[in-house]
């Protein structure tokens, strides 16, 4: 379970977040929407901790875990999942190394011994045919020359192997064709667990049509200011974000 | 230091022994005045240069395959064909090529190879611990050479020269791995000819020695001649590895590609240079050059200093040079899925140097270069931890 409470970020000396609260249950999938610079990629990436998001107030917990105490990677082996809205490429990384290393620093933190070559091959098999992606491409250079759909595609099949307690996904659905987003978020469907919260950031009603959320919090200026059910959305995609913001 | 010199009252050499002298008395040994030893500290190296050098071997044949001939250098000078070749495409009459004319003057031995036209030939070298060793490779009309050197325990001081005449579409795909003790000191020049539609190519490594310097002066003198050099410069402590490329495009329809990486933790340091001069005549010339550094610490320094001289329009060139540090956002990436940041980083290292360490044309010579780029980044992460 993911508790955010009165959480304020500056970034470059300027305020984003504002008291921003938040509680994701496990087992939920939750949207947050918002108009462009309300703070949506900030709170992602606050939570996966980026370099440059200086919280001044609040809290973050993720079951026992105090968030703000542990580093990126730390946060990442207790079970923290970005799938970022723009994969970084990685040339001369390959990305099955890539995974069996970051799958192998979460299973040190737990204590369990590493993964041998076969366990790994056959574990990645398996979420690449969960996630419909080719062998193929898991052998490529870590996203360098994937294309949109596939830099996404690969985003999920990262979230399958690491098996995450919290998974945030950044506007998963920018820049993918309407095939792209149907992969996506039949992948993404398949990985919702009753051990997992999930954290839905979207501009769009069409990504939640694919992926139905349990909630839907509306972030306008730094702050949660409205929250519903799944047809919150559909009500916004109507209205927009102005009759919330003279409320 | 000429008593042990080869050329020393050989008649056939007077004239070039002459010339090497005349330079020797004008410029002396390299000062950081001149552009080529600017960022390249020699203090030292002259008085190591001036105590006489042992007799020692100047290479040694590790194995070789196909049609090639192998002479040691003192034998082979008597011949009129060598004498003749014997100094003609390394220069000699500048400041920056002064250490070649040091060479010249005092060279002690080495070896003369040649490969017969339309042969298909293999030979690995190791450098030994002569001071002033030399090489003189003549590759035949059509014929091919797959050259691999390695410097390995040279003497504390060397200036190797070696010289490469590729005739006619003759092909040479030379590989140095330079990783010497890092008490060692390295000036070496590699020149080339390039003939007709012949072909040469480099991959150099460099991740030992005190002072690790290779210039490459490389003249594609035929119509349609090509070159390809690429290098690795991998250095720590306080280590100095510098590459020196000049590529002189003269014939026409000429084409060449540098691509040269530069990586340095600690204190270390080096420097590119790399130098291309199209001719008036040599039209239709095609010229790239990249060189990329990666600083792994605020102590590292990297001084990149692409050049173009062109003289004529019908050409294409593109150049780019850049020094950075470790790409925060990929840094980011990889720890955010866990990767522990001296891992990462590990990762990211690799990742730059492999682009040239894959792309050597010997597979056990390129996971040699990746055990010693594991072990060095094994010993950072302790110091760092």
């Amino acid at each position: 379970m993911l508790t955010i409470e009165n959480l304020h970020v500056e970034v470059d000396g300027k305020a984003i977040l504002k008291g921003l609260s938040l509680t994701v249950p496990a087992g939920e999938v939750h949207a947050i929407m918002g108009p462009n610079g309300s703070g949506k990629s900030t709170l992602s990436y606050v939570l996966a901790g980026k370099e440059g998001y200086v919280v001044t107030a609040g809290s973050i917990r993720i079951g026992d875990f105090d968030l703000l105490e542990m580093s990126v990677d730390e946060r990442a082996q207790a079970g923290v999942f970005l799938a970022f809205q723009y994969p970084v490429e990685v040339p001369g990384v390959n990305n099955k190394v890539f995974l069996r290393h970051a799958l192998n620093a979460k299973r040190k933190a737990a204590g369990q011994p590493e993964l041998d070559a076969v366990s790994f091959i056959k574990l990645l098999n398996e979420k690449l045919a969960l996630v419909g992606m080719s062998k193929e491409l898991a052998g490529r250079e870590l996203n360098s020359g994937y294309s949109g759909g596939e830099k996404k595609k690969n985003e999920i099949l990262q979230m399958a192997m690491l098996d995450p307690k919290l998974a945030i996904l950044d506007e998963i659905d920018s820049g993918l064709d309407i095939d792209a987003l149907k992969a996506v978020a039949a992948g993404v469907n398949a990985l919702r667990s009753p051990q997992r919260s999930m954290l839905l950031i979207t501009h769009y009603q069409r990504l939640l049509d694919a992926i139905a959320p349990d909630h839907v919090h509306v972030l306008l200026d730094g702050r949660i200011v409205h929250a519903g059910g799944p047809e919150l959305a559909l009500e916004l995609e109507e209205r927009g974000y102005d009759w919330l913001r003279a409320a | 230091m000429t008593t042990s010199s080869l050329l020393k009252d050989a008649p056939a050499f007077a004239k070039l022994a002459e010339r090497a002298r005349a330079t020797i008395a004008t410029h002396g040994w390299p000062t950081s005045r001149l552009e080529g030893f600017r960022y390249t500290s020699l203090r030292g190296v002259a008085e190591l240069a001036s105590d006489d050098a042992p007799p020692l071997d100047a290479y040694s044949v590790d194995g070789s395959s196909g049609d090639v001939r192998i002479e040691p250098l003192a034998t082979a000078l008597q011949r009129d064909d060598v004498a003749a070749d014997f100094g003609s495409v390394a220069e000699i009459d500048t400041a920056e090529a002064a250490l070649v004319a040091f060479n010249t003057d005092a060279v002690q031995g080495g070896l003369v190879i040649d490969v017969a036209a339309g042969a298909d030939a293999t030979l690995a070298l190791s450098l030994g611990g002569a001071r002033w060793p030399r090489l003189l490779i003549r590759v035949g009309r059509g014929a091919r050479l797959r050259l691999r050197e390695r410097w390995t325990d040279p003497a504390t001081l060397t200036a190797p020269v070696t010289e490469i005449r590729l005739s006619d579409a003759a092909v040479c795909e030379h590989l140095v791995l330079q990783d010497a003790p890092t008490d060692r000191r390295i000036l070496a020049t590699v020149a080339v000819d390039v003939g007709r539609d012949a072909r040469y190519e480099a991959h150099v490594v460099q991740l030992g020695a005190a002072l690790g310097r290779i210039a490459l002066p490389v003249a594609l003198r035929g119509d349609g001649s090509h070159c390809s050099l690429s290098g690795l410069l991998a250095g720590a402590g306080t280590q100095h590895l510098d590459a020196h490329v000049v590529v002189d495009h003269i014939g026409q329809h000429t084409r060449s590609e540098q691509h040269f990486k530069g990586l340095f933790g600690d204190a270390a340091s080096g420097v590119f240079r790399g130098n291309v001069r199209i001719a008036r005549e040599a039209r239709f010339a095609d010229a790239q050059q990249m060189n990329r550094n990666l600083l792994l610490s605020e102590r590292a320094r990297a001084h990149a200093k692409p050049q173009l001289e062109i003289d004529n329009e019908d050409v294409k060139a593109s150049h780019g040079a850049t020094v950075g540090q470790l790409d925060a956002n990929q840094l980011f990436y990889l720890r955010s899925r866990g990767i522990p940041e001296s891992v990462a980083r590990d990762l990211l290292v690799q990742a730059f140097a492999d682009e040239i360490v894959a792309a050597l044309p010997d597979a056990a010579l390129a996971e040699t270069v990746r055990g010693v780029l594991r072990g060095r980044l094994a010993v950072a992460a302790e110091v760092h931890a």
